[in-house]
Order: C-alpha cells, then sequence, then structure tokens
C-alpha cells in the first residue's frame, strides 16, 4: 500500500457520513445505500491516481455518489414488480425533492445517545429486531402479541428516535 | 384474504417495506397512501433513514463486541474490515511489494483502526465480551446438480455455510438445509432470498420444501403470500402470473402477513393472482423434483465427473513435469503404500502411517483421513527444483496447531519449501534460506490473506502454490482463482529430500520432544510438478477435479 492509497482511504473515511447521505437520498430504498457506499469506496481508491487529493473531495465524492446511485437504482429498481417500481419512484422523487438536510455523522451520534435513553421495553424491540435479525412474526411469537402490534412498536419507535435526533441536532 | 384491496395498517406495510417482504398488494396500498397523504412521505423518509442508521449501529456494535477479545483477533477483524472494501487487485497492489511489507501493516492497521473508529466511536458495550467464534449462517448448501448460479463471480460450493441473503440459482438443482432442519429443493430459473434460519423469501421460480418436526413454524414467503410451515411436505411455484402452493404431505398456513389464515391440508393446492384472486385445484408431484429424485440425479452427476476426472487424470499422469501424483484411488483398509500415478518420475510410492480412509469428494471415491498427530505419509524426493506447483484436495476439520502441515520437508535446511496452514487460517508457503553468505539471509513467507474460515471447515477445498523462479513471483491459488501473487524475495533452488505430506519431521532425533504439526481433515489428490503451472492450468485442473460442475469465477478470499 503507498501513501496515496492510505490517504485517499483516510480521506473516503473521513467522509463516509456525506457519502451515506448522498446515497440514501439518490436511492432511497431499504439495502440500497450500503452497497453504494461500498462501490464508491471501490471507485475512488481504483481511481486514487487520477484525484488532487489535496484539495477538498466531496465534490469528487458526491459526483460519484450520484452516478454509482442512479446506476445501482437501475438496476435494482428494474428487477422489481411494476407496482413495486412505481412506489420506488415515487419514494425517489420524494426524497429528491425533499429540503431537509440530513447530516449522517450528527445523527449517527444522537441516535447512539438515544438509544441509551429508551426504555427497557423499547430497547428490548431494538434488540430483538436490530441486533439480533429476529424478524416481527418471530417477535410477535416471542412476546405473545400480534405481529401488527409489533410493526407498529418498531414504527412509534423509530418515530420517537427520529424525534429525539431532530431534538438533539436541532 | 389475498383481496388487494384488504386494507393494511400503514405501520405493517412501511415495516414490510423495511424488511424486504412488501408484497405487490401492499406496494399498491402504500403508494395510494402516499399519493393521498402527502406528510407520509416525509414520515416514511425518516423511518428509512432511522432504520439504515440503526442498522448501522447494530453492525458496529456487532463487529465491536466480536473484536474487542484479544488485540490479535481485534486486529484481523479491522484487516477484514478494510479488506472487504478493497477489490482484488488493490488487495494484490498492497500486498505484492515487500518494501511495503512493514509499511502495510502500519497502515492497514491505522486504516482499519480509522474506519472502525469512525464507524463505531461512541460505542458501549453493555456485554459481557466472551471470546468465542461467532457466525452469521443459518444454512447449508447440501447438494447440487449442475447448478449454475446467476449473480456475477456468485458461485457456491456443497458444505458450504450460507448467510441470509440472495440465491440466485440460473438453472439447475440445487440443495438447503436450514439449521432448523428444514430442507429445500431449488430448481433454477429461481430466486431465493434466506431471511433467516426459520424463514426465507422466493421472490420468483420453484421450489419444494420438506419440514421435520424441528422446523414446525418455518416460513416461506413470496410476492402474494406466506406459507406457513405445519410439518408438511409441500411445494411453492412463484411466476408473473402469481404465486402456487401445493401440500403434498400434512398442513400448511397460508396468510397475507395480516389476521386472517387458511389452511390447507394434504392433495390441497391455491394459486394466487397477482391481484390476489385464489384459484383451488387438487395438488400434483407433477413438475416438482423430490428429494429423492435428486439423490438420484446427484450422484449419477457424480459417477458422471469422477469418471471424467479419472479421464483426465491419466492423461495428466503422463506430464513429464508430474513429480508426484497421489490420486488415492485404489487405497484399501490395509494399504500402507501410497502408489504414485505420474508415470515420467524417480520418486517411488510413499508409506501412509497413523492415516485411515475416509470417503473422498465424490461418494464412490477414497481420501485418506488424517486423525491424529501421528498421522502422516512419508516419501522421498530427490534432486533440486528451480521451480515447483504444490496442488491438492483438502477438506479440513480442524486447525489445531499453530502450523498444520499440507506438505513439509524433513527439517528446514536451505531450499526447504513448507506447505502449511496456519492457526488463523492462512495458507503460507516457506521457503528456507539459511545460507549467511548470501546477501538475503532469511526465511521468507509467502502469505494468501485467510482463507479458511470457521464456514470453510469441513468443505472440499482445492489449494495450488506456484514458486516460479522464471517469472520470479510465488502465487497462490484457491478453487482455482489467485488469492495471493508476489515476488520472490530471494532464489534458491528448493530441495525436499525426505519429506511429509500432512505432518513434519524437524529432522533430528537427538531430544524426545517434537512440535506437533499435523495436518487434521481429509486430503483426496495432492500433485507436485517441477515446473510452475500457469494461472490457466491450475483454473482446469480445479475444473477438472472438481466434485462441482464449476465454471463460474469464485474468488475465494475472506469476505462477509
Amino acid at each position: 500500500m503507498n501513501n496515496r492509497d492510505s490517504l485517499a482511504a483516510q480521506l473516503f473515511l473521513a467522509n463516509h457520513g456525506f457519502v451515506k447521505a448522498l446515497a440514501l437520498k439518490y436511492a432511497p430504498w431499504p439495502g440500497l445505500s450500503e452497497d453504494i457506499v461500498q462501490q464508491v469506496f471501490l471507485e475512488f481508491i481504483a481511481k486514487e491516481e487520477k484525484w488532487d487529493l489535496d484539495s477538498d473531495v466531496k465534490p469528487l465524492l458526491a459526483k460519484m455518489t450520484r452516478f454509482v446511485a442512479l446506476r445501482y437504482w437501475r438496476e435494482r429498481t428494474h428487477q422489481l414488480p411494476e407496482v413495486v417500481q412505481q412506489l420506488a419512484e415515487h419514494i425517489r422523487r420524494l426524497a429528491e425533492e425533499r429540503h431537509k438536510e440530513f447530516r449522517y455523522d450528527d445523527e449517527l451520534d444522537a441516535l447512539r445517545r438515544c438509544l441509551d435513553k429508551l426504555p427497557i421495553k423499547s430497547r428490548a424491540f431494538v434488540d430483538l429486531y436490530y441486533y439480533s435479525g429476529v424478524s416481527t412474526v418471530e417477535i410477535a411469537s416471542q412476546m405473545k402479541m400480534k405481529s401488527d402490534t409489533v410493526c407498529r412498536a418498531l414504527c412509534r419507535l423509530r418515530e420517537r428516535l427520529r424525534s429525539c435526533i431532530d431534538t438533539a441536532t436541532s | 384474504m389475498f383481496d388487494s384491496l384488504h386494507p393494511v395498517p400503514t405501520e405493517r406495510l412501511i415495516q414490510n417495506l423495511l424488511s424486504g417482504h412488501l408484497t405487490q398488494a401492499e406496494a399498491e396500498q402504500l403508494l395510494t397512501k402516499l399519493v393521498q397523504n402527502p406528510s407520509l412521505g416525509a414520515e416514511l423518509l425518516d423511518h428509512l433513514q432511522t432504520d439504515e442508521m440503526l442498522l448501522e449501529i447494530s453492525k458496529s456494535e456487532k463487529q465491536s463486541l466480536s473484536s474487542s477479545v484479544d488485540h490479535n483477533l481485534l486486529f484481523s477483524d479491522r484487516l477484514r474490515g478494510v479488506e472487504e472494501l478493497s477489490h482484488p487487485q488493490m488487495r494484490i497492489k498492497w500486498i505484492n511489494s515487500p518494501l511495503w511489507a512493514t509499511a502495510f501493516a502500519a497502515c492497514v492497521a491505522l486504516l482499519a483502526g480509522l474506519y472502525f473508529y469512525l464507524s463505531s466511536k461512541p460505542v458501549v458495550l453493555k456485554q459481557q465480551v466472551i471470546n468465542e467464534s461467532t457466525t452469521c449462517a443459518v444454512v447449508t448448501l447440501t447438494r447440487e446438480v449442475n447448478a449454475e448460479w446467476a449473480g456475477i463471480g456468485e458461485t457456491h460450493s456443497v458444505g458450504e455455510a450460507l448467510e441470509p441473503g440472495w440465491l440466485r440459482l440460473k438453472a439447475g438443482v440445487a440443495q438447503i438445509e436450514f439449521y432448523n432442519g428444514a430442507r429445500v429443493l431449488l430448481e433454477g430459473p429461481v430466486e431465493f432470498q434466506v431471511v433467516s434460519a426459520k424463514e426465507a423469501f422466493c421472490r420468483s421460480g420453484k421450489l419444494s420444501a420438506e419440514a421435520p418436526p424441528s422446523a414446525h413454524g418455518f416460513c416461506i414467503r413470496t410476492p402474494q403470500l406466506n406459507v406457513v410451515d405445519l410439518g408438511t411436505a409441500f411445494g411453492v411455484d412463484v411466476s408473473s402470473s402469481g404465486s402456487a402452493v401445493q401440500v403434498f404431505k400434512g398442513e400448511v398456513e397460508l396468510h397475507d402477513q395480516l389476521v386472517s389464515n387458511h389452511y390447507l391440508k394434504e392433495g390441497e393446492a391455491v394459486s394466487v393472482a397477482p391481484n390476489g384472486v385464489p384459484h383451488y385445484f387438487l395438488a400434483s408431484h407433477v413438475g416438482f423434483m423430490s428429494i429423492s429424485e435428486l439423490e438420484h440425479a446427484s450422484f449419477e452427476e457424480q459417477l458422471k465427473r469422477h469418471q471424467s476426472w479419472l479421464s483426465f487424470s491419466a492423461q495428466l499422469n503422463t506430464d513429464p513435469s508430474l513429480v508426484v501424483h497421489f490420486d488415492f484411488e485404489k487405497l484399501t483398509p490395509y494399504e500402507d503404500l501410497l502408489h504414485n500415478s505420474a508415470a515420467n518420475t524417480l520418486v517411488g510410492d510413499a508409506t501412509i502411517v497413523g492415516c485411515s480412509l475416509g470417503s473422498g469428494r465424490w461418494q464412490d471415491k477414497n481420501a485418506l483421513e488424517y486423525s491424529g498427530v501421528s498421522s502422516r505419509v512419508l516419501l522421498n524426493v530427490p534432486g533440486e527444483f528451480k521451480s515447483l506447483t504444490y496442488a491438492a484436495w483438502v477438506r479440513v476439520n480442524s486447525l489445531n496447531n499453530y502450523y498444520n502441515s499440507l506438505i513439509m520437508c524433513d527439517g528446514f535446511k536451505d531450499g526447504a519449501a513448507h506447505w502449511q496452514i496456519l492457526f488463523n487460517g492462512v495458507v503460507r508457503l516457506g521457503v528456507a534460506n539459511t545460507n549467511s553468505s548470501t546477501a538475503h539471509a532469511h526465511d521468507t513467507h509467502y502469505d494468501t490473506p485467510v482463507i479458511f474460515t470457521p464456514e470453510r471447515l469441513g468443505q472440499w477445498i482445492h489449494l495450488a502454490a506456484v514458486y516460479d523462479a522464471v517469472a520470479k513471483r510465488v502465487t497462490q491459488y484457491v478453487n482455482g482463482e489467485v488469492v495471493m501473487s508476489q515476488p520472490l524475495q530471494f532464489e534458491t533452488p528448493l530441495r525436499l529430500g525426505p519429506t511429509q505430506i500432512g505432518n513434519w519431521n524437524r529432522g533430528d532425533y537427538t531430544v524426545d520432544v517434537a512440535p506437533i504439526r499435523n495436518f487434521s481433515g481429509r486430503m483426496d489428490d495432492f500433485e507436485f510438478f517441477s515446473r510452475p503451472l500457469s494461472d490457466n492450468e491450475i483454473r482446469a485442473l480445479y475444473q477438472e477435479s472438481s466434485p462441482e460442475n464449476n465454471t463460474v469465477n469464485n474468488p475465494q478470499v475472506v469476505r462477509k
């Protein structure tokens, strides 16, 4: 590994949140943004000889992210049934038209703090669903409740966390 | 119950969207709601962003938990994190330059540390840290016949432990076993997502499933319906005209993720059109392959591939550069001599010590089982070699020792070439240079990235190492693909002499204690050429000798 490799990787990592936020804006579909971030990283490192790493790399990363996100969006949504494609396109337009800034790194930090403030029962939902990968059907079975109730609880939980994040970052 | 107009609560629609389980009918409903209620759009985007961040936090905490035990583990996991993000060319570029070897380690540690820090900064561990290996795998690929995987570079081997994710089978048949005991037979073309050890999603294609009592509640989702097993055998066929379920044995529960349930008994079947309209009919096995049919087809395929290998092997034995070829074909339980099949060689047969007979990479083939510290094969290889190639099929049971020998000549004299697997799953070709009169008097290690992760234990893997004095490179291969390539650090003629396959003799008997370096597992084929085989030759050797029909590139270095 040469010094430029190291520098390019460090610069990317320093802008990871910026890239992730853009990926979510251009391709707002579950599971897509992480693939986009990884691909941008690979392309950024692969062509690092071309970049002027002494200047601000944000504009370059923004261009690359947009390009990769649009490519991935086309490829992935093309495989979906027509009605799901329509839904995806509608959500993409909503994200594109949204003016609210998404400061990924700041919000991630805030979210960590917000998680610590959650009541035990809410935290149990987070642990089961996000940390242990238990499905809503299984959580319902374990907690002896309807799966709709679990879905509602997870939605309320995210809304609560969102509100907490907004307060912390405002 | 299959009515697309049946209202589904918004929370469920959002949840199913985030978890990837949204049906077409639900997508239609969510779209309608979004159009009718503009404020819902902002809420949905908030859910999406929060969900992504929660997933990232859980991922980084898991990494932190699994890697905060000891420094070595921490470093290797961090390194792995960076490797996951690096493409093969870049990885090789990093490894190539010996001058940067030290800088490499330092920079990777720095980078990995930075990446790790950035992605997991104020993490507070709330659980007690336990030093044990972990896996995310939930199913095993147990059988395949003419399987062609659709993804670029996607291929899977029998015995491979698979984590949740997509399996896209273009053609052929594959059988997977969930860790709860459910067996699913996929018939290509099929798009199948393993969700957990109890749940899967079939987007398109045909499958049949058998679920024992331990798998009660096993669920297969399709775009139109969910099938929950109640101790049964059933078939699922998903196409653009809808989803069909046929129950061959027992009973299944069908539901649309809401409240209304419906039971389908043995001999009954239902197809559900994309608009949700059900059509009931009688179940029939016709069109679905049974497990026993797959077993038969699999055995036939294995016989065919074994016969094909025997023809290739006979041709290979006449290669003038082939010094040693142990094919383990004619082994018997009482045999202690291992026949060297190479036709043009001075190296004779080898002696088997402490090994037993095991089944090979095909059901009707033998292999040598190394099971203890005494297991070894002894041979004598006279002469010097400017270049060489080692190749072997191995099925590693465990990595009990710091060094686990593949082939090692006695002692570590000048020019000794030791091929071994380290405790951490790295495959190493070590070459000794003990001649102090040279400028670079040292032993050199040519290491692969981690190859043998816990998931790879118990699988047949093809390994090859090439020491090329002409190109001045050492290259190692896994399943026919290059996993490392480095320039020679110094040139020396390679000498083997008294040698052991699967063990090591220190070369002197002056003390009673000897290091334990035995291989633990099975070896099914071993070749030693006195020339460097090319990339294409190694790939051909792998493809011709592979137990499965693998023609797709399969970069086998560690990945998530």
